[in-house]
C-alpha cells in the first residue's frame, strides 16, 4: 500500500484516497473548440517514470491533490493541493 | 528405514489421527516429526504419477502434502513439516485412491510419456496427426478422468466455519526470522531504543538455533528479548512486502487453544520504517534417479529431527553433499548411533571438516555423488557415481535406510524480490544473492549469504554500522544440480510437488522454450504450493546446461507473494457476511421495519422495497401500492437520494456550468429538474435543484451516483474553477426525505401545515419550494413529482425523522393512503417514461433520451462541446421509447434485445432497459432504446428476444410517456 502525505491530514494509506486522473491536463474553457476538448479529455501519455496525478482524500479532508508519482517504483515525489489558491495561502503561512 | 525417538519417555504425549488411525506424538512435534516417530515414512502419492512420497524436509520446502481436518474444516495441501501437532489433530494422505498402499493411479507412472511437459497445452490443441490444430475433442473426453486422478487435495465445498481477524500496526523495525541473525538484529535495535517486532513462522522462536544440540545460547537470548521488550510473534509468516514497506503477515493461533467459534488466524498489516530479512536459507537437493523415494530428505532435516525432535531418521544413513555444512550433522548422527557414510562430490576436504570426523567411524567417499536410489516404498540401496580423471562413472552400491542430501543452500530472498533488482548468481557460493532494493530492506545472516552461526550472529548487529559484516563470505561448494551420468531408465525429479523431471525440462528446451518464464509455465516447474523453493534452481541449472549458459544468464523467474500459502479466509478476515461492506440505513429505517417493510440493497443502502400486507408477494404488494398511490396517496422513503448544499455568491454560475439547463434565472423558492454531463458529453446524473435563497441551493442526485457527483463537483470547484466563490457540503445524512404522492397528497400536507393556505396551489405551485413547519420542526418541502401524480418531497432533519414520519403516516392513513417502496416507485416512473439508473448507464446522451429541448443555448456547460461529436449526433442512434407487448398477456424483463422480424439474430437494433407489470395498463410495459426511436415505420414488426429467459415476443414501440401523457394528474 502506498503512503500519501496529505498536506492537510498527514501521512495516510492510499486506501483513504481516490485516484483522479492525469494532473498535468489543463482543461479548456467551456467555449473552446472541440479539438481542444478532444485532446484534453482523450489524449493521455503512458509515462514510464514520474507523472503528475490527481488524487482526492476522499476519506479525509476531501481535498483534491496533485501527486507526482513514479510509475515504475510507485515512489511518491511530491504532494500538494490541486487548488492553486490554497497553495498560495499555505506558502504565505509557512 | 528404522526410525526411533532418542528419548523414549512418555512425557507430553499427544494423540492424533493419521488416515483415521490413532497415533501418539509429543507436544512440540510437527506433524512430520510425529509421523516419522511412528515410522510413517511413506505418506503421500505424487501429483501426476502417483508415486510413493515421504517427508523430504523439516520446513517450508517440503515436497509431500497432506490434508487436515474433515468436512467444512478440511484444509487440503498442507505442509506437514510446518504443521504444529495438537491433540486430536486429524490428517489424511491425499491423491491416492482407493488407498495409500494400493493406489490405482500408480499406473500413470508407466504412461508418463503422455504426461510430459506441455501435456495440457498439447491436449488443448488436439492430438497429432488427426486433430492437430483443430481442437480438443481428446481433452473434452479425458478431462474428467484426468481431473479425478491428477491433482492435489480436495477443498471442502462447505463454508469455512472459522473466523479470522485483521490488525494494522506501525513499528520502527520489523525483523523477519528469529534465527541467529534475526534474534541478534532484534536485540541490537531494541537496545538502541527502537520499537522492534520479531516475527517467526515457526511455533517456536530460534530458527536454526532449534536445530543445534546445545540450546543454552538460545535460552539466554530469549531472556534478553523479553528484557528489552521486543514484540514477539511466533506462528507468524511474513508472506509479502508491498509498497512503502507495508508487510503482510499472517498469524496463526495456537491450534490447541482454538475451540469452536474462536478466531483461527489473523491478517496483520504492518508498516515498518525498516525491514530486516533474517529469513535464512533453504538446503537444496539435486536430481538423480528415483530421488523422490521415501527415506530421502535434506541433511538439515536429519539434523533437525535429531536435535529438535529427538528422532533419529535411520540406522544406516548415507549423506550426499557438495559443501561443508553436513559434517557436524554427520557426527551428531553418528554419535546418536547411526552408521554414517558421507559421499562428497568434492575432491578434497578442508582440515576442519577432516578433523571433525577424524575420530569417528564415519566413512567418507570423495569425488562421489548419488546416481540412482533404489527401493520400492523406501530407499534401500544407493548407486553411486565417481569421478576419475575428470570422467564420471558408475561406482559402488551401498545399502542404507535413509539418504540425506545437501547440494548447497539457497538464501531466502523471496520477500524482497518485488522491490529489488534481479537476484545475483554467485558462482562461488552456488546460490542467488539478493539484488539491490529501493526500500529499506536489509538482509542479515544466511539470507545474505553468510553461513556460519557466529558470523550470522554478528551480521545481526545492525545498529553498529559495521558494514563489513554484511558481506557474504566464501563457501567451499561445488555446484551440483543433477547426477553427472545420463539416466533415462528412472525418473530424476526436479519439482516433487508438480512431478517435473529432468526429461520434462529437456523436452521443453527441445520444443523451443528457452526463457525461464516460459519454461516455468510449460513444464509447471515451481508452480505448486511450494512455488519451487526446492526445485527452481535445479531446473534453471538444467535449462542452463541445455542452453550452454550459466545460471545467471538464464536468470530466475520472479518471486511473488505469498511466500507460503495463505488461507483465503485470512485475507478476507472480517470482510465477510455482514462485515463485507458498509451498511447505510435511512433515518426511517427502524420505523419502516415496524411497518412490515421488506428491504433491498441498493449500493450500500438498505432501502424499502415493498410493504407486503401479511404474506403478499412482491408484485401483488407493489401493484397495490401503485394503485392506492395513484388513487389516494402514498408515502415513500427517498432519504437515499444524494443531497448537496451549494452556497456562495458564485453558486448560480457554478450550476450554469455543470447543468445543461440554466439556473441563474431560477427564482428563490423554486426547483428545477437538471441534467449534468461528463466532460465527454454523456449523461452523468440527473436530479432537482432547489433555490433556497439568493446564494444557497440544495442539489439532489440519484442514490447510486451521489458519491461520484459529490467528488466530481469538489474536483470542479477545487481544480478547474478555484476562483469561483462557492462551498459544497454533503447533507445526505442530515435530511430524511419522504415523497408524498397522489391526488390526495395536498390534503395530507394541509393537515400537517400549521396554516393550510401555506401549501395551497397558489402558494406552493408545481416546482415550488418552501420551508414548512411540521409540529415545531422546520422542514423543507418542494412540490415535485417522480410518479407523475400531484406530489411533494418533504425533507425532515434526521433527528426528528421517526417522530414526524409517524405523524405524516397518521394523516395519510386518514385518506386511505399507503406506504410504497422502490418497486412501486420504479413501476410508476416507468409508466411515466422517467429515466432511471438503468437508462442513464453512462453511454446515453441528452439526445438519446429526447430531452434536448432542455439544453440552454445561451451558455456553455461541461460536456457541451464533446456531446456534439459526430457519432453522438448521427441520425439513427438508438433513442428512448416505450415498449408494449402485442399479446397483452405476455411477460418480459429488462435485458431483452430488439430485432425487426426480418433479422432476428446478430447485432440488435435496440434493447430493453426497464420492464414492469403496469397495474394502470393491465399488462407488462417497458422502456428501452431502439434505432431511430419513435421515427421508425409503424408497419415494421419488432421482436423482443431474451435468450436467457427464453422469451420471444412481438412488441409495439410506443411513446415513453405511457401513463397520463398530458401530465394532467400533476395538477389535481
Ligand atoms: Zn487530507
Amino acid at each position: 500500500m502506498i503512503i500519501i502525505k496529505c498536506p492537510f491530514c498527514g501521512s495516510r494509506g492510499h486506501n483513504e484516497f481516490k485516484y483522479g486522473g492525469d494532473g498535468s491536463i489543463k482543461y479548456p474553457d467551456l467555449h473552446d473548440p472541440i479539438t481542444d476538448w478532444h485532446d484534453a479529455v482523450f489524449q493521455r501519455k503512458n509515462i514510464a517514470g514520474i507523472q503528475t496525478e490527481t488524487w482526492q482524500h476522499i476519506h479525509g479532508c476531501r481535498m483534491w491533490l496533485l501527486v507526482d508519482r513514479d510509475t515504475l517504483t510507485h515512489k511518491i515525489i511530491s504532494v500538494r493541493p490541486a487548488n492553486p489558491n490554497i497553495i498560495n495561502i499555505l506558502e504565505k503561512n509557512s | 528405514m528404522t526410525i526411533q525417538r532418542v528419548n523414549k519417555d512418555n512425557k507430553n504425549a499427544i494423540s492424533f489421527y493419521w488416515n483415521g488411525k490413532l497415533l501418539k506424538g509429543k507436544k512440540g512435534d510437527t506433524l512430520s516429526a510425529a509421523l516419522l516417530a511412528n515410522n510413517k515414512l511413506f505418506i503421500a502419492r505424487s501429483f501426476k504419477y502417483h508415486r510413493p512420497r515421504g517427508i523430504t524436509s523439516s520446513g517450508v520446502e517440503e515436497g509431500a502434502l497432506v490434508t487436515l481436518g474433515k468436512n467444512a474444516s478440511t484444509e487440503p495441501n498442507v505442509n506437514p513439516s510446518t504443521t504444529e501437532l495438537y491433540n486430536n489433530l486429524e490428517a489424511f494422505s491425499q491423491n491416492a485412491w482407493p488407498s495409500l498402499y494400493f493406489d490405482f493411479g500408480y499406473i500413470l507412472n508407466f504412461l508418463s510419456k503422455f504426461f510430459a511437459a506441455g501435456f495440457y497445452y498439447k491436449m488443448f490443441i488436439g492430438i497429432p496427426p488427426f486433430e492437430w490444430g483443430k481442437g480438443t475433442s481428446a481433452w473434452m473426453f479425458f478431462e474428467k478422468y484426468i481431473r479425478k486422478i491428477a491433482g492435489f487435495g480436495k477443498a471442502s465445498r462447505q463454508k469455512d466455519p472459522s473466523d479470522y481477524d485483521n490488525l494494522n500496526s506501525f513499528i520502527d523495525i520489523l525483523v523477519i526470522g528469529s534465527g541467529p541473525s534475526g534474534i541478534n538484529a532484534a536485540l541490537s535495535a531494541s537496545k538502541a531504543g527502537f520499537d522492534v517486532m520479531l516475527v517467526e513462522q515457526d511455533f517456536e522462536l530460534g530458527g536454526n538455533y532449534l536445530n543445534h544440540q546445545n540450546k543454552h545460547k538460545l535460552n539466554l537470548l530469549k531472556e534478553q528479548l523479553l528484557k528489552y521488550h521486543v514484540k514477539l510473534k511466533t506462528r507468524t509468516t511474513a508472506f509479502g512486502i508491498y509498497d512503502d514497506k507495508c508487510v503482510a503477515l499472517v498469524e496463526k493461533f495456537d491450534p490447541s487453544q482454538i475451540s469452536k467459534n474462536k478466531i483461527r488466524q489473523r491478517l496483520h498489516i504492518c508498516r515498518a520504517k525498516k525491514i530486516i530479512l533474517a529469513t535464512g536459507a533453504i538446503e537444496r537437493t539435486y536430481a538423480f534417479g528415483n530421488n523422490d523415494l521415501p527415506g530421502i530428505m535434506t541433511v538439515n532435516a536429519g539434523k533437525s529431527y535429531l536435535n529438535r525432535y529427538k528422532i533419529l531418521v535411520g540406522k544406516k544413513i548415507i549423506i550426499s553433499t557438495n559443501n561443508d555444512s553436513v559434517y557436524e550433522t554427520a557426527l551428531e548422527l553418528n554419535n546418536a548411533g547411526a552408521n554414517v557414510v558421507i559421499l562428497d562430490a568434492r575432491a578434497q576436504l578442508s582440515n576442519s571438516q577432516n578433523n571433525l570426523i577424524k575420530n569417528s567411524n564415519i566413512r567418507l567417499l570423495l569425488n562421489t555423488v548419488v546416481h540412482r536410489a533404489l527401493g520400492k516404498k523406501c530407499v534401500k540401496l544407493v548407486e553411486t557415481a565417481k569421478e576419475k580423471n575428470s570422467k564420471w562413472q558408475k561406482s559402488i552400491r551401498i545399502n542404507c535406510d535413509c539418504l540425506l542430501i545437501s547440494a548447497g543452500w539457497s538464501p531466502v530472498i523471496h520477500l524482497a524480490a518485488p522491490h529489488s533488482e534481479k537476484p545475483v548468481w554467485s558462482h562461488e557460493q552456488a546460490c542467488f544473492l539478493p539484488g539491490k532494493n529501493n526500500q529499506d530492506i536489509i538482509f542479515v545472516g544466511s539470507a545474505a549469504g553468510i553461513w556460519n552461526t557466529l558470523n550470522c550472529e554478528k551480521s545481526g548487529n545492525i545498529v553498529n554500522e559495521n558494514k563489513l559484516n554484511q558481506k557474504s563470505e566464501k563457501n567451499s561448494v561445488l555446484p551440483l544440480f543433477q547426477t553427472p551420468i545420463n539416466n533415462n531408465k528412472s525418473k530424476n525429479f526436479v519439482d516433487f510437488q508438480h512431478d517435473v523431471t529432468i526429461s520434462d525440462i529437456k523436452l521443453a528446451h527441445q520444443e523451443g522454450f528457452t526463457s525461464v518464464e516460459h519454461l516455468k509455465r510449460y513444464t509447471t516447474l515451481g508452480m505448486a504450493s511450494d512455488q519451487g523453493k526446492n526445485g527452481n534452481i535445479i531446473g534453471l541449472a538444467i535449462m542452463g546446461s541445455a542452453l550452454n549458459k550459466e545460471i545467471n544468464e538464464v536468470g530466475t523467474s520472479k518471486f511473488r507473494p505469498p511466500y507460503t500459502p495463505v488461507t483465503i479466509g485470512a485475507l478476507a478476515s472480517r470482510n465477510k457476511d455482514e462485515g463485507f461492506k458498509l451498511m447505510r440505513r435511512t433515518p426511517f429505517h427502524e420505523w419502516n421495519k415496524t411497518k412490515n417493510c421488506v428491504m433491498i440493497e441498493t449500493g450500500l443502502w438498505q432501502r424499502p422495497w415493498f410493504y407486503p400486507f401479511e404474506s403478499q408477494k412482491l408484485e401483488d404488494a407493489s401493484c397495490n401500492e401503485v394503485k392506492i398511490t395513484r388513487k389516494n396517496v402514498g408515502i415513500c422513503d427517498v432519504s437515499t437520494l444524494g443531497k448537496i448544499m451549494l452556497q456562495g455568491p458564485d453558486a448560480s454560475i457554478f450550476l450554469d456550468n455543470i447543468y445543461i439547463n440554466s439556473f441563474s434565472k431560477l427564482s428563490v423558492g423554486k426547483a428545477r429538474y437538471g441534467i449534468m454531463l461528463r466532460d465527454d458529453g454523456f449523461i452523468l446524473d440527473d436530479g432537482t435543484v432547489w433555490r433556497i435563497s439568493e446564494d444557497c441551493y440544495l442539489i439532489t442526485t440519484t442514490t447510486n451516483q451521489a458519491g461520484i457527483v459529490m467528488s466530481w463537483l469538489e474536483e470542479l470547484s477545487q481544480v478547474r474553477w478555484p476562483d469561483l466563490q462557492i462551498h459544497l457540503t454533503s447533507v445526505t445524512d442530515q435530511w430524511a426525505g419522504c415523497a408524498i404522492a397522489g391526488p390526495k397528497s395536498r390534503k395530507v400536507i394541509e393537515q400537517l401545515a400549521i396554516n393550510k393556505e401555506e401549501v395551497s396551489d397558489e402558494n406552493l405551485p408545481f416546482m415550488g419550494v418552501k420551508k414548512l413547519k411540521i409540529e415545531t420542526i422546520e422542514c423543507l418541502i418542494a412540490r415535485i413529482s417522480f410518479s407523475g401524480e400531484l406530489a411533494y418531497e418533504v425533507y425532515i432533519p434526521s433527528d426528528f425523522a421517526n417522530s414526524l414520519i409517524e405523524k405524516i403516516w397518521e394523516e395519510a392513513s386518514n385518506f386511505n393512503g399507503c406506504l410504497y417502496g422502490s418497486e412501486a416507485l420504479g413501476t410508476m416512473r416507468i409508466e411515466k417514461g422517467h429515466v432511471g439508473g438503468s437508462e442513464l448507464d453512462g453511454r446515453v446522451t441528452v439526445d438519446d433520451i429526447q430531452l434536448n429541448k432542455m439544453i440552454s443555448k445561451k451558455k456553455s456547460f461541461i460536456g457541451n462541446t464533446l456531446r456534439l461529436r459526430e457519432g453522438l449526433i448521427k441520425p439513427g442512434r438508438p433513442r428512448l421509447v416505450g415498449i408494449f407487448p402485442i399479446d397483452k398477456n405476455s411477460k418480459f424483463k429488462s435485458g431483452g434485445l430488439l430485432y425487426t422480424s426480418e433479422k432476428i439474430s446478430g447485432y440488435p437494433i435496440g434493447w430493453v432497459t426497464s420492464a414492469t407489470y403496469s397495474p394502470m395498463m393491465g399488462h407488462y410495459i417497458g422502456l428501452g432504446f431502439i434505432e431511430n426511436g419513435l421515427d421508425r415505420s409503424i408497419n415494421e414488426e419488432i421482436i423482443l428476444i431474451d435468450k436467457l429467459k427464453s422469451i420471444k415476443i412481438p412488441v409495439d414501440i410506443v411513446s415513453p410517456q405511457m401513463y397520463d401523457p398530458e401530465g394532467k394528474k400533476l395538477n389535481v
